[in-house]
């Protein structure tokens, strides 16, 4: 039986063999140009063991027996933090989730237009000592670790200080600091998960909290 | 949690390696311990799934009970917010989570449940009992106190106790409590004179309080009174432990002896420890920047409560340790940590003296917001006020510049609006020191000369707007 031989007539190996060349090339040749905008992958939402309510809810009890799914709310969010549930117990009502903006400390809008008390009306004073949940930092997704790049960009961030960076090797100076979340100055409003250089899924995530704490 | 797969970079063991070495470096540093690698931290993921079948229980040496070693609190049940109640007052005992949480617990595996007729403002024993009678009664031990302490007269103490039962709806005690002593004097009035210690001993004899004991805070020669003199074999104390008041003897007008004194005490003579504020009313749950540091060098999958149990958890005499657990976050990472328990190696220990150390040096005020000192006879809201006081303390303890700027404003103005946590009639100008709060501090808080101290502290910020 004759071997196999592709159209133009080389062999399978020869053909894989030039092919990678063709690719170590390529690369070589991405590594040399200038100009040109990196690839950016989208962020994907993360797994929460229990989910966002917005600030004025007080927490999932007092939302999902409330809240009718009129999507007002997450019309007007102009963070886009908003949007309709999936999971089947709260769905089309709303929760909150970071892949496009965090929930920012000047904005109370939600909580004026909800026309059926799911989220009451709260202030600004009130949302700064309001605790919707705590971010939780995922060590291996965490550049530091999976890099070993410097970033304090989640501390960096935090509209309220609750993120230090501490020394993976308190005996070196110079070694690489990862985030350590205050967790009663946390209130949970996203903007490390945000901002987080992880991509798809961020290093650091908000887990909500079933009942709103203040703080 | 999400658990993603391993990277390419530092495996975890590595990884934990480094951590462990450098925790161990810096708490030499503080605490001039020596060594070349911290122990391996077994891992505490901060969510995810709660086991309910892994639970660590203790044997009762006596009754042979298999007592949880997490034990449920019920001085912080949940409370209704004023839009929710339904007499508009607000802060009556949010029944329905309360029912959740105790279902949850027993669920994973809880088994000892803890109150006192005078907690929550007297509403906790029938809280608790609305929601352990849901279960069948040999799923749960239940343990109150004889708290007479206003009306220390042998009728008004017989009704408390008649009252606790019809309450609890049980007719036998599991474990049953003199409660809150701590000197001889106030012991012989509320427990000698009106024959309430034989009428206990006679209860116990007949089997409606199958374990008698007594909860301690106070002096050493009381603790030593009871433990060797009083005549009474006692079948547990409840004793106040944690990893700051373990070897620390801080500065308490009421009490003078710490945690590992008692522990000993009761470890000689084989008497079960049951554990009260293994995290002094939260505080130990998020402690000083220093300190959060130094634990999640240790160990960054670790939450920070779950130290204060391992802490308490691993004297192999203690029976159970109680939490007065509020949110079910808090009691699913409790339910976490001691299911199983892992017990805290030596190199764990010396961290969290380390941890102990730097508590020293932020001056919040030792408050956890027990209730014990209310109502105050002229309204003032004294935990309130600490409260309140301990977080403006650790506000002035972050950089301004740290912070967003809308977010600074907002807190400030909450902070400042002190009328909201706590009413300008409440405040701290409306003690006028009579004292009367005192004595009813198990945490020994000069109370009248704090809440002076916060009268200047809000001044000043008033007049610095």
């Amino acid at each position: 039986m004759e071997p196999i031989r592709s159209q133009s007539g080389i062999s399978r190996k020869k053909f894989l063999s030039i092919s990678a060349l063709f690719a170590l090339g390529a690369t070589v040749k991405a590594n040399q140009v200038d100009g040109g905008l990196a690839f950016i992958e989208e962020k994907k939402a993360p797994k929460r063991a229990t989910f966002i309510a917005p600030p004025g809810s007080q927490g999932h009890r007092n939302l999902s027996r409330h809240c009718t799914g009129c999507q007002l709310c997450i019309s007007l969010c102009p963070n886009q933090v908003l949007r309709p549930s999936s999971d089947p117990a709260h769905l089309t009502q709303v929760e909150m989730s970071f892949e496009r903006g965090y929930c920012r400390p000047e904005c109370t809008r939600c909580s004026k237009v909800c026309p059926t008390g799911a989220i009451r009306p709260i202030t600004r004073e009130q949302k700064s000592a309001t605790q919707l949940g705590n971010a939780v930092w995922v060590k291996d997704r965490c550049l530091v670790t999976k890099e070993g790049v410097r970033c304090d960009n989640c501390a960096r961030h935090c509209p309220v200080g609750a993120i230090q960076m501490v020394l993976t090797d308190a005996a070196n100076e110079k070694s690489l600091k990862f985030p350590v979340v205050n967790p009663e100055r946390c209130i949970g409003c996203g903007a490390c998960e945000n901002l987080c250089p992880s991509r798809p899924l961020s290093a650091i995530y908000v887990e909500g909290h079933e009942t709103h704490r203040i703080i | 949690m999400n658990s993603s797969p391993q990277s390419d970079g530092l495996d975890r063991r590595q990884f934990l390696n480094k951590l462990g070495g450098g925790a161990l470096a810096f708490s030499a540093f503080l605490a001039a311990c020596k060594g070349k690698q911290a122990a391996q931290a077994p891992s505490h993921k901060p969510a995810g799934d709660v086991p309910t079948d892994r639970m660590t229980y203790r044997i009762n040496p006596k009754t042979g009970d298999k007592v949880s070693l997490l034990g449920y609190g019920a001085m912080r049940l949940p409370r209704l917010s004023k839009e929710h109640s339904p007499s508009g007052k607000g802060n009556e005992i949010d029944q329905e989570e309360t029912n959740r949480l105790i279902d949850y617990a027993i669920a994973h595996g809880v088994n000892y449940f803890d109150t006192s007729p005078r907690y929550c403002e007297g509403l906790s024993e029938a809280a608790l009992g609305i929601a352990l009678s849901r279960h069948p009664r040999d799923k749960f031990f239940v343990s109150t106190k004889l708290s007479n302490q206003t009306e220390p007269s042998q009728e008004a103490s017989l009704a408390i106790y008649r009252r606790s039962m019809e309450l609890l709806k049980v007719d036998t005690f599991d474990y049953y409590m003199i409660h809150a002593v701590g000197d001889f004097a106030t012991y012989k009035k509320r427990y000698l004179d009106n024959g309430m210690l034989d009428f206990m001993l006679k209860e116990r004899e007949a089997g409606r309080i199958r374990n008698l004991g007594w909860s301690f805070h106070g002096k050493k020669e009381f603790f030593d009174y009871m433990m060797f003199e009083s005549g009474v074999k006692w079948d547990f104390v409840l004793i106040q432990l944690n990893y700051f008041d373990w070897d620390i003897t801080q500065d308490k007008g009421r009490s003078n002896v710490d945690a590992r004194y008692q522990y000993e005490v009761l470890e000689k003579l084989k008497v079960p420890a049951l554990i009260m504020e293994p995290l002094l009313g939260g505080r130990l749950a998020s402690p000083n920047h220093v300190a959060q540091a130094l634990m999640k060098q240790t160990n960054p999958d670790a939450s920070f409560a779950s130290w204060a149990f391992r802490f308490a958890g691993s004297f192999p005499d203690v029976l159970t340790v109680l939490s007065g657990m509020s949110y079910m976050e808090h009691l699913q990472d409790n339910l976490r940590t001691y299911s199983p328990l892992v017990p805290l190696s030596d190199k764990e220990q010396q961290m969290l003296v380390g941890v102990a150390k730097t508590m020293l040096e932020f001056k919040n005020i030792n408050c956890t917001n027990c209730q014990y000192c209310m109502p105050c006879p002229y309204g003032v809201n004294i935990p309130g006020l600490f409260m309140h006081y301990n977080k403006c303390l650790n506000e002035g303890n972050f950089p301004s510049q740290a912070q967003d700027q809308n977010y600074r404003q907002a807190r400030q103005a909450f902070l400042l609006g002190m009328d909201r946590s706590v009413p300008k009639l409440r405040q701290a100008n409306h003690c006028i020191g009579c004292g009367k709060c005192v004595p009813a501090c198990p945490q020994g808080i000069a109370i009248p000369r704090e809440l002076r101290k916060i009268d200047q502290f809000v001044e000043q910020l008033k007049r610095n707007r």
